[in-house]
């Protein structure tokens, strides 16, 4: 039964893959339509996605997810920077991703909203249960 | 201190290229589907209506500033269309003080980088409205020396909107933190607009001032507004 369960749950390249395809490359499309003559942030020149957790969580809505960051690196000449080089800005998106669903959330301001936020979507906080996982779940993980 | 006559001409060309770039940019503003990056990463705003409100007027107010008073510098509309340059003249006061600065000190509040954001975009938005009040005052007591000594501060304001953002794209080319980058852009261009104002246009002295006074028709190299590069 534990052996099934495990299977069933998302794998970090899943979650990578989902992130990837319904968060950067999304973002990265809407980037190229913007001038970069603008006070808002460049964009940066690379993205790499890391998976946080080990193995998905589950929410008090039984929804398994998996929390994520995504690193930026800014600059020319370095097109793909070495994984450990300090020019890597760490955690510059936070967020978890639901792999079933194909929903990512971001954090902002210590709430999590729905991803499309960043896309320009005009969106409302996430439900309070979306990327927490049941006190059951806390407790094991701290231990 | 005079600087070499052809980099005159290449800054307000410099100046009205940035500025038409970020006209340009701008369009997105008003797009009722779509936030803009510059949007997106202020939310959550209080009072998100009034924040966009002051954010479109700011721009509209900008995208008409900064290319008028690129036209008030010009030798040729002030010795051949007097009185254009002095109608302009008025609108773009009118526009700069009573909707440029007010809009960008409400902006400030909300301004990246935290207080030192904050107080760059309010020193800014200070010195444009005092060298347009002193700029009006002066012109209109025939002060054409002074005149064109506190309109330069005000164009040396507003050209730090395209130098900030081509200073920007440079440290963002070097790797710089964004944060410490998005001071430096703004600080620097700032500080050093009313540094380059200071050294390159003549202070009136008692006796310039005494003949601009008596003698308000301009000469070619006294021109307001003209003979200096900022």
């Amino acid at each position: 039964m534990l052996a099934s369960l495990a299977s069933a749950s998302p794998s970090e390249s899943e979650a990578k893959a989902v992130i990837q395809k319904q968060l950067i490359a999304k973002l990265t499309a809407k980037e190229e339509k913007h001038s970069r003559f603008s006070r808002a942030y460049i964009p940066p020149q690379v993205r790499r996605v890391r998976v946080t957790d080990e193995v998905a969580k589950t929410d008090e809505k039984g929804g398994e997810f998996m929390t994520f960051a995504v690193d930026a690196h800014h600059g020319f000449n370095e097109e793909a920077p070495a994984a450990d080089s300090k020019s890597w800005r760490k955690d510059a998106i936070v967020g978890c991703v639901y792999v079933e669903s194909g929903e990512v959330f971001v954090k902002k301001n210590d709430k999590f909203v729905p991803g499309g936020m960043l896309l320009g979507k005009k969106t409302t906080p996430a439900p309070e249960h979306v990327c927490v996982a049941k006190a059951g779940e806390q407790v094991a993980a701290a231990q | 201190m005079r600087l070499p006559k052809v980099i005159r001409p290449l800054w307000l060309l410099a100046l009205a290229a940035g500025s038409a770039l970020i006209s340009y940019g701008s369009v997105t503003y008003f797009d009722a589907e779509e936030l803009p990056p510059f949007v997106i990463e202020k939310l959550p705003l209080p009072m998100e209506e009034v924040w966009m409100t002051a954010l479109k007027s700011h721009v509209v107010a900008a995208a008409f500033a900064l290319p008028a008073c690129l036209l008030l510098a010009l030798a040729f509309v002030l010795k051949r269309f007097p009185r254009i340059h002095r109608w302009l003249g008025r609108v773009t006061g009118g526009v700069v003080l009573f909707v440029l600065v007010p809009s960008g000190f409400y902006l400030s509040l909300f301004a990246k980088g935290g207080l030192a954001g904050t107080l760059g975009f309010m020193l800014s938005g200070a010195i444009v409205a005092f060298a347009m009040v002193r700029g009006v005052l002066t012109a209109r007591a025939g002060d054409y020396v002074a005149h064109r000594r506190f309109v330069m501060h005000v164009l040396g304001q507003m050209a730090v909107a395209v130098v900030s953002r081509a200073m920007m794209l440079g440290l963002d080319a070097a790797a710089f933190d964004p944060e410490r980058a998005y001071l430096i852009a703004l600080w620097v261009p700032v500080l050093g607009s009313v540094a380059l104002v200071e050294l390159l246009v003549p202070r009136p002295s008692r006796r310039k001032h005494h003949e601009a006074v008596s003698r308000p028709v301009v000469s070619d190299a006294r021109e307001p507004g003209l003979g200096v590069a900022v």
